[in-house]
């Protein structure tokens, strides 16, 4: 077990009757990471947040945070983890100002002044009730919430969910501002990649419960791309599916006049090989947005023909 | 400032590389004068909306390549260039645009004198505009 | 401030707004009396009552409604996350938010009825409750309860796992043990009792649901499935093990033998006084009382069935004494069975027999216990015990319908019936011949009253009929022939005693409060009268000797805690002495019987039977003539 590791998934599994909804899946963020899991809906990304939070027990394998296990040992976890979950899940009649007196009671290290002034920055009334206020602003009290006790480690599950481009804008400056201000450790999951594909340092794509990907955004922008060549009637596609598989080719396809294929395993020596086995003159070779290899490797066909 | 930088989470570069490279274009080109300031780590991560760690590296390499300073208390700043440094940072960036010039007009089928050709045109409708963003 | 006391607090805060429709209704209960059509009554009391009334809907609604929110729509709801997101224990979320609810509640209550209360009403008796346990119950245990259950009902509901089955099982097997835990209890009539089981099985109740609620919390946390499957498995497990020992519990009530009793209630004696069949309470059982067939000679005991308290007959002896027989327990309409016993032998065997009698109707034995009769309506019918045979089946005509009846001998059953209005309900006398079924009409009675009762001697010789009337002939005694129903004379006095060798015995108290003791014989012609004191309350026991009747009286009567002493009285010589101090008289030496002419007794000369006395700490004693010694039977421990 790593000693940085902050979170820790060892093996797990998570089952409901005979459906797997998390399967074998094992990851470590480290101190000062921002981790992001992407999946499709139903990929299992719920069920593994929620072991995170101890709300739910693994079926095998492990949760850890900070060493401890999360469903054993969620008291303690908890008194050093801020979340914000999906749905926030403040009572709706409470407002800041009673919450506060809440957590005063109830969470070390807690800072009433930072809260009440996270807050006023978003015009959030202290004693407004909190089912009447907008969606941005619920989101930014439960971030506000989850940042004002000082936590170790932020668990963000898909923070930005129905948020408009104002609100979403608003809550990525939080936390990129606490993320200057003290490089807390980030777990998040999220739909929104084109948002975060700035923010998250590493991540992981799960396809029905197995995890699929689980490394740098840098090298996995490294190593997809997509090719486009103009085909020739020397080169036939059977040579240039054998190049292809150099570059382990995602999906190929026509378009225009130009042939072109994404691949997810580009590199220079790859390439030369493709050239070698298919001589056809490579107009582009594009990088690929964390959305595009996300659609690529989670789409409904994959290797096929389009 | 920001919107100089140019910054394209997209795009096949890391995204410090991409804020290191236009930082020494602005610092390259006069935009960024010795002594200015530069947004702290804070400011420009919120800003282009990315990971401060990001910005943080980028930061680090322009400080240890000499480009910026840090002043306790004070913030990072545009550091005192000799001329010959900055040369060599205008040369650098010179070369580096010319080779991708070079190796768009070969894979159009173009030759030497199309190519020449091509950037004379330029010349002439790029320096009235480049005089104008100099006296910024 | 602990983390369950935060919680507690939040929970309190968030919904006081509640405490407002509290105050709406105390309102409401106040401005009652004006509203119209109520100006009748006084208007305390219409503010006492509609405050009450008000303060039990609004509690009993709330905790119901907060029961099914707080842990069921909260929880499907998703809204426990936000608890279990804190560094707080699973426990501290369930006592925390559980305790506001009914702190919520109660306060409601309170609320509703302060007004109310202030004004110098009671709460308790503006609902026709008595203060104390009933009003403590109605407004803080119903409430917990409702709560509790509602909490557990609405996980159930809105998970509706597979674990619903177990629940719907578990309700049906709990509600069906405890009912039979309490049932005998009920049936019995031990009041005391029943309440403490029923109150045992309800705390088990609630215990159970509060394990079963804290442990889902804990266990379950925000996961709506696993939370039920958690309740599920602790609710039915621990009330399993409450309601078993709540059972056990109320088995050990019922469970005891004559030697652990302590208060005796005689029932009815075996004519050679052998033999006891009484009801014992015991120390630490409550008021649950067994009932016992004892020995009085030696430490032989046999329990005999309990019996609901309404349809409830004593034992019926044979004539020597050697044979007892009763009916088996049975439900509603259904027919008993006899089942009896053989007095003789070292181990007492229960026989159980075929042989069917209808629901509240008796039976007799014949005097040598070999055959059982009994009369439904118009048939007498004749059964041999051993061999479960019938012996004869006699179709009554309609005056004998439902008579009164005993064996005479082995071979004679004498009927006492009643004829039709038309003819003046004259007691009409009959002999059965046995096995020939043949009937001998032997007299009747002409005139008697509409109600009476009846006493006859130990030969059958003579009886008595008593006047129950109102008017002026109320408490006439006559005296007739027992087989041809002729008028022998009007008793005067007191209840008569028929003894031996044709004597009577009557007491009798005169203004001044002394009381005399009369004896004469049955014609009349003999007459001797014993003074017995002023203020004595003398009672007569039986011929505990041939010929020696037992008198009882007040030892001093200024000093009534003192007791009774009681003295024998030679009848022919007209001599005292003493038997013993400190004892009383057990309702010894007569039968009961019923049937066409009301309740009748039969004196039988037991003279065993009249030795049997009580003395001061209760017990049930044998006076021994020779020794003079009490000698303790049963009961009697301080």
């Amino acid at each position: 077990m790593n000693d940085r590791a902050v979170v820790e998934l060892d093996g797990l599994t998570v089952r409901y009757g005979r459906l797997t909804a998390v399967d074998n899946v094992s990851l470590v963020v480290p101190n000062g990471l921002v981790y992001a899991l992407l999946g499709r809906n139903g990929s299992g990304k719920s069920s593994t947040v929620r072991c995170l939070l101890g709300q739910r027990r693994a079926s095998a394998g492990g949760a850890r945070i900070f060493g401890l296990d999360a469903w054993r040992d969620r008291r303690r976890v908890m008194a050093r983890v801020g979340v914000v979950p999906e749905n926030p899940d403040v009572p709706p009649t409470t407002t800041a100002e009673r919450v506060e007196r809440f957590m005063v009671s109830v969470t070390p290290r807690w800072n009433g002044q930072e809260f009440f002034s996270r807050l006023e920055g978003f015009g959030v009334p202290r004693r407004q009730r909190f089912d009447r206020l907008s969606k941005g602003q619920q989101r930014q009290f439960a971030l506000a919430l989850a940042l004002s006790s000082s936590p170790d480690l932020l668990i963000l599950d898909d923070p930005t969910l129905g948020l408009d481009a104002v609100a979403r804008r608003d809550l990525y400056e939080e936390l990129i501002g606490d993320l200057a201000d003290r490089g807390t450790t980030v777990f998040l999951t999220t739909h929104d990649l084109a948002g975060i594909e700035g923010i998250a340092d590493r991540v992981g794509v799960l396809q029905d419960g197995s995890l699929l990907v689980d490394e740098p955004v840098e090298t996995l922008k490294a190593r997809f791309c997509r090719l486009i060549w103009s085909e020739t009637p020397e080169v036939s596609s059977e040579r240039i599916d054998a190049g292809l598989q150099h570059l382990d080719v995602i999906a190929s396809g026509a378009a225009g006049g130009a042939t072109g294929a994404v691949v997810g395993g580009f590199s220079e020596i790859g390439f030369g090989r493709f050239r070698q086995e298919a001589p056809v003159e490579v107009t582009w070779i594009e990088p690929l947005s964390l959305e595009e290899i996300f659609i690529a490797l989670c789409g409904d066909e994959r290797g096929g023909r389009s | 400032m920001h919107h100089v930088l140019d910054i394209d989470p997209a795009a096949a570069a890391p995204i410090w590389r991409q804020i290191e490279d236009g930082m020494r274009r602005l610092v390259a080109s006069g935009n960024l004068a010795a002594g200015a300031v530069v947004p702290s780590v804070r400011e420009l991560a919120k800003a282009l909306r990315v990971n401060p760690a990001t910005v943080s590296k980028a930061y680090r390499r322009l400080t240890d390549a000499g480009l910026l300073t840090v002043r306790r208390g004070e913030g990072t700043f545009v550091a005192e260039l000799p001329s010959t440094v900055l040369n060599e940072l205008r040369r650098r960036l010179l070369a580096d645009s010319a080779a991708a010039y070079v190796g768009v007009a070969t894979s159009v089928g173009a030759d030497r004198d199309e190519a020449v050709w091509a950037v004379e045109e330029s010349w002439k409708t790029g320096a009235k505009s480049g005089e104008g963003a100099h006296d910024e | 401030m602990s983390s369950t006391l935060a919680i507690f607090r939040r929970e309190l805060v968030a919904r006081r707004d509640l405490l407002l429709v509290a105050a709406a209704a105390a309102v409401i209960a106040i401005l009652m009396p004006l509203l119209p059509g109520l100006g009748a009554y006084d208007p305390a009391d219409v503010r006492d009552v509609s405050s009450s009334a008000l303060a039990l809907a609004l509690g009993w609604g709330l905790a119901i409604g907060l029961g099914a929110a707080i842990f069921g729509s909260d929880l499907s709801a998703g809204r426990l996350g936000f608890f279990f997101a804190r560094p707080v224990k699973g426990l501290a979320v369930w006592v925390g938010r559980s305790a506001a609810a009914l702190a919520l509640v109660f306060a409601t209550e309170v609320l509703v009825v302060l007004p109310a209360l202030l004004g110098g009403g009671s709460a308790g008796s503006s609902l026709g409750v008595a203060d104390g346990w009933p009003l403590a119950i109605a407004f803080l245990g119903v409430p917990v309860l409702l709560f509790l259950a509602a909490h557990a009902a609405s996980v159930m509901v809105r998970a509706r796992t597979a674990w619903l089955f177990l629940d719907l099982v578990g309700i049906v097997v709990a509600g069906v043990v405890g009912w039979v835990t309490l049932r005998p209890l009920l049936w019995m009539g031990a009041e005391s009792a029943s309440w403490v089981i029923a109150g045992a099985l309800l705390a088990a109740l609630v215990f159970a649901l509060v394990t079963g609620g804290a442990v889902a919390t804990v266990a379950g946390r925000c996961d709506l499935r696993r939370t039920h499957a958690a309740l599920s498995i602790t609710l039915w497990s621990v009330l399993a093990v409450t309601i078993g020992a709540v059972g056990a519990y109320a088995g050990w009530l019922q469970s005891f033998k004559p030697a652990d009793v302590d208060r005796v209630e005689l029932l009815s004696v075996s004519p050679t006084g052998e033999w006891v069949e009484a009801f014992g309470s015991a120390p630490g059982r409550l008021d649950v009382r067994c009932r016992f067939l004892i020995s009085t000679t030696d430490d032989r005991w046999l329990a005999l069935p309990h019996q609901a308290l309404w349809s409830w007959k004593t034992i019926v002896f044979s004539i020597d004494g050697r044979h007892a027989a009763w009916l088996a327990q049975g439900r509603g309409e259904e027919p008993r069975a006899i089942r009896y016993v053989a007095l003789d032998g070292l181990e007492l065997e229960t026989v159980s027999t075929k042989i069917l009698v209808p629901p509240g109707t008796g039976f007799e034995l014949s005097p040598d216990g070999t055959q059982m009769a009994f009369v439904e309506d118009e048939i007498l019918s004749v059964y041999e015990l051993t061999g479960e045979r019938l012996v004869t089946a006699v179709r009554l005509p309609e005056d004998l319908h439902g008579s009164t009846m005993f064996f005479l001998d082995g071979d004679t059953i004498r009927l006492y019936g009643r004829a039709s209005e038309r003819e003046g309900h004259a007691i009409r006398i009959a002999d059965v011949r046995v096995p020939s079924g043949e009937i001998v009409r032997t007299g009747e009675i002409a005139g008697p009253p509409d109600r009476f009762w009846t006493a006859f001697d130990s030969g059958v010789e003579n009886m008595v009929i008593g006047w129950r009337a109102e008017g002026p002939d109320h408490g006439m005694r006559n005296m007739y022939n027992a087989r041809s129903g002729e008028f022998i004379r009007t008793l005067a006095g007191g209840f008569p005693y028929l003894l031996s060798n044709g004597r009577m015995a009557t007491l009798r108290e005169e203004d001044d409060g002394r009381e005399w003791l009369i004896v004469e014989s049955l014609d009349g012609a003999q007459h001797t009268e014993y003074d017995l004191g002023v203020g004595v309350e003398a009672k007569l026991g039986g011929e505990a000797l041939p010929g020696e009747l037992v008198v009882l009286r007040l030892a001093d009567p200024s000093v009534w805690s003192e007791g009774r002493r009681a003295d024998l009285i030679d009848l022919d010589a007209g001599s005292w002495r003493p038997v013993a101090v400190g004892v009383d008289r057990v309702r010894a030496g007569f039968r009961w019987m019923s049937g066409a002419i009301g309740t009748s007794f039969w004196f039988v000369d037991q003279p065993a039977a009249d030795r049997l006395l009580t003395d001061r700490t209760g017990a049930l004693v044998r006076w021994d003539p020779d020794t003079g010694d009490l000698i303790h039977i049963v009961g009697g421990r301080n």
